[in-house]
């Protein structure tokens, strides 16, 4: 239904949208030539007070990423809202012909997360966007827009609102009408960095994957818990990408080297791989952010030295992990070889991914989703080479075997054989 | 080139003194011999250096009537077999200590201790009596000389070979022998903040309580 009495100032363009109570239009504003869009909608449909409360939301959202609201008046039947038409594709008309990079996705995602978060931060009351769906981020450059806030409802009313909100894209206590918060709005970002991460030349990416996972778990307690810890998380993985670009080589790299289990010698082949690079004229340093390994090395080690928080034996170098008393200093440049224990979360924050594993009986090994990723790679120490090829056809991935060695604290031929062929993969080294 | 070597060689510290501590878990006591000389600062710095530096299980004793740490370290409040004690950047101190409760902490302690003596009393006499290391903070200025001569009169016969007098004077001029004193003297190292140690306070403070 069109509303009456506009004609004097908008051509209609276009209909978006026509039902026997609502219409969205396109239109030229005639007194500057501009296009708009206006949505209107019938006084006695029940849904009529939206108009207003769309309008009372945009007013107190400061950011540049949604559209401008015109106006807002009412004819005889009808009331109607003109605001800003905002052109450019849609990111689903977008990724049906686009396949994007890791960079494009994480730009789009950031710029995604900023609008949410402004709309969570927006005075006192949270707005809660309900709608997130590739059909309302609109491209623009760079950066992202959102559109259509129909739904949107302030955070102290969202108890009251109807469940509301797009199968397969809305968090599911939005669609079963149990309690919403901003969570729902994470999940919906969740699902449109999945969506892109479908159409991106980045679809194993088990950081993004694993981030993707915790936006969009089912229980609203164990999602992430607000916009701004995801956008940090992206920020992490971009800083990641874009602190790589401009290091040379291998500086800067951290491999993580963790334990599918405990006692499966992680420590042994995280200070070999260290001791190999280091003989090689690749600055390596060993770190153990969970313990105090290097402690333990210094009080061990016989002729070490200490300096700038490193210790220094032959071919090994240590951080020391000091406590807070201790001034900061600034960590040295070179490749960083991370002790994580078992700790896969930690990990997942290095470049490269070793997973050590062993095959006693008696031992309860757990491997991680992404374990088939390219950048993991899996070790089987204190392996037979019958129980290897066993693990290699249950994880359908090589499998490193380590050899039994009896030097403690020196470097085996065979385990420099090993950790050759493992870094053979990597370009840089 | 050899001057180059040393450069280098001085650069890196080495760690065997280090292990030394680690190994062999001391108790240190810190007594001044007058007033305001800093005891209590270089006793956080020891502790603090081997809490962090070392992560070594550290015990801090305030043998003292009031205690002046109190309002530094007493945010957290811990219990530890039938001790009431303050955990601060990871040590443990026991504030306002008297002698008894000291002995019965020396004796039952699994970890390096740091003794705080304000005073010199019979009392703080017997702990100190205890302690693998005693350190004497004092001046050898005139008008202080006197002071840390009544304090080595006073330690006299505590049956420890070894008491070091830590003063503030660098000029070796102004310094009488250590002989003519009965003990060892040495300049007290500057350090800055005791919350806030730097890499190379390390070895003074490594010197200090080997």
């Amino acid at each position: 239904m069109i509303p009456e009495g506009i004609e004097d100032r908008y051509d209609i363009v276009q209909i978006l949208q026509e039902t026997a109570a609502t219409a969205v239009l396109l239109v030229n504003y005639r007194q500057i030539g501009a296009l708009r869009i206006l949505k209107a909608i019938h006084r006695a449909h029940p849904d009529a007070y939206s108009i207003l409360s769309e309008a009372n939301l945009l007013h107190g959202i400061k950011s540049s990423q949604i559209p401008t609201i015109y106006t807002v008046e009412d004819t005889n039947e009808m009331y109607y809202l003109v605001e800003e038409y905002v052109e450019g594709q849609s990111l689903r008309e977008y990724l049906l012909e686009t396949i994007i990079s890791k960079e494009k996705l994480l730009k789009y995602a950031i710029s995604l997360c900023d609008v949410i978060e402004a709309m969570h931060t927006c005075d006192d009351d949270p707005i809660i966007y309900r709608d997130m769906k590739p059909e309302h981020v609109i491209l623009q450059d760079d950066s992202v827009r959102l559109i259509d806030f129909g739904i949107s409802v302030r955070k102290s009313k969202a108890a009251k609102a109807r469940p509301l909100g797009t199968v397969n894209w809305a968090a599911p206590e939005q669609l079963n009408g149990g309690f919403i918060d901003e969570r729902c709005d994470v999940y919906g970002v969740g699902k449109i960095i999945e969506f892109m991460q479908k159409h991106s030349n980045v679809k194993e990416d088990f950081k993004i994957k694993k981030l993707v996972s915790q936006a969009t778990d089912e229980n609203i307690d164990t999602r992430i818990k607000s916009i701004t810890v995801l956008k940090n998380e992206l920020l992490k993985i971009q800083g990641n990408k874009e602190s790589k670009k401009e290091e040379n080589r291998y500086l800067g790299k951290r491999i993580a080297v963790v334990g599918a289990a405990k006692s499966v010698g992680t420590t042994k082949i995280a200070i070999s791989m260290c001791m190999y690079l280091n003989k090689n004229k690749i600055d390596a340093y060993y770190k153990d952010e969970k313990s105090d390994t290097v402690h333990n090395l210094l009080k061990n080690l016989h002729g070490a030295r200490l300096k700038d928080g490193v210790l220094y034996h032959k071919n090994f170098k240590g951080i020391l992990n000091y406590g807070d008393v201790i001034e900061n200093i600034t960590p040295p440049i070179g490749i960083y070889i991370v002790d994580c224990g078992t700790d896969y979360d930690l990990a997942m924050s290095c470049d490269r991914v070793i997973i050590v594993t062993g095959s006693a009986p008696w031992i309860s090994v757990s491997y991680p989703e992404w374990i088939r990723d390219k950048s993991v790679y899996v070790i089987g120490n204190m392996c037979t080479k019958l129980a290897c090829i066993k693990l290699a056809k249950e994880l359908k991935k090589k499998i490193y075997m380590y050899p039994q060695t009896v030097s403690a604290n020196g470097l085996a031929k065979e385990e420099e054989r090993i950790i050759q062929e493992l870094l053979r993969n990597e370009r840089d080294f | 080139m050899k001057g180059i070597f040393k450069f280098k060689h001085w650069q890196k510290t080495s760690t065997n003194k280090i292990q030394k501590i680690i190994k062999n878990k001391k108790v240190i006591g810190v007594i001044g011999a007058s007033r305001k000389m800093g005891v209590t600062h270089i006793c956080l710095c020891i502790a603090n250096f081997l809490q962090s530096a070392l992560k070594q299980n550290v015990l801090y004793i305030e043998l003292a009537e009031d205690s002046q740490l109190l309002p530094v370290v007493g945010e957290k409040q811990i219990n530890f077999d039938g001790h009431i004690a303050f955990s601060y950047k990871k040590v443990n101190y026991v504030l306002a200590c008297d002698g008894e409760e000291a002995v019965s902490l020396i004796n039952s302690w699994n970890g390096h201790i740091v003794i705080d003596v304000a005073d010199y009393s019979k009392k703080s006499y017997q702990v100190l009596c205890r302690c693998d290391k005693k350190i004497m903070i004092g001046s050898l200025q005139p008008w202080c000389i006197k002071d840390v001569e009544m304090m080595i009169e006073k330690l006299k016969g505590d049956g420890l070979k070894e008491k070091f007098i830590y003063t503030y004077e660098n000029d070796t001029n102004t310094k009488p022998s250590g002989n003519s004193l009965g003990c060892t003297i040495r300049t007290r190292p500057f350090i800055e903040n005791p919350f806030k140690l730097k890499e190379e306070d390390f070895n003074a403070i490594v010197e200090m309580i080997l």
